[in-house]
């Protein structure tokens, strides 16, 4: 990985293994975790297990009061995620927090995240805002699909995540 | 932004993904310690070390 490419002040993070989660924390002494989990959607939409390294990542904090911007915070994820994409063949889904009903708003700033990052230079985000209705009622769910533009599988990624909308529909 | 939307009538897909967003939910409280682990092995979750 190029030097440029790594954020400028990441917190260190380690791995709990007690909790099979990553931790960092602030220089207030904000406590955050992290975890990755495997993810099976596109396994499920192509009805076979071809796809590996496809993962959700959840990042939460877990103590203290983010009254302050603090930009290392963001660094650490950015340093997270470019970490991540380390392995070209791992994938991405997030499905954006309804908590407070700020999806839209988390939807945005990653946005505002990737479109300044030198690493979309080779990271992929295709964002999608799904309609769901169950159970009689309607929720938005906002979504992004991120993956290595070299990533080995791309084509076929690509091919069934184009069918995701046909699958959702049938 | 490469953005669609998508209004999904399947169903049973439907219920896949509204059990996605429930499961980070779900997560959310483990990394809070409000949930055991247990909790998250009985709904499948399963965890990785990518990096």
């Amino acid at each position: 990985m190029s030097e440029e490419l790594i954020s400028p002040n990441p917190y260190n993070y380690s791995f709990d293994d007690s909790l099979s989660a990553y931790c960092f924390s602030t220089a207030k002494g904000i406590v955050y975790r992290f975890a990755f989990t495997e993810d099976y959607t596109f396994n499920s939409i192509a009805s076979n297990d071809e796809f590996e390294n496809q993962y959700q990542l959840i990042v939460e904090r877990v103590s203290g009061d983010s009254l302050n911007h603090d930009p290392r915070i963001a660094d650490t994820i950015s340093n997270i995620i470019i970490r991540f994409f380390e392995d070209k063949r791992n994938s991405l889904l997030c499905i954006y927090s309804d908590e407070n009903g700020r999806e839209k708003h988390r939807f945005i700033v990653f946005e505002r995240w990737y479109k300044k990052n030198p690493a979309k230079s080779y990271i992929e985000k295709i964002d999608r805002i799904l309609e769901i209705e169950f159970k009689g009622e309607s929720r938005f769910y906002y979504t992004s699909f991120l993956f290595h533009k070299e990533n080995p599988n791309k084509e076929r990624l690509l091919e069934v995540y184009d069918k995701l909308e046909d699958s959702l529909n049938k | 932004m490469k953005t669609k939307n998508i209004k999904v009538r399947n169903q049973d897909m439907a219920k896949s993904i509204a059990k996605l967003a429930d499961d980070k939910e779900m997560i959310r409280l483990f990394l809070k310690g409000k949930i055991t682990i247990k909790d998250l092995n009985e709904r499948g979750i399963n965890f990785a070390k990518p990096i």
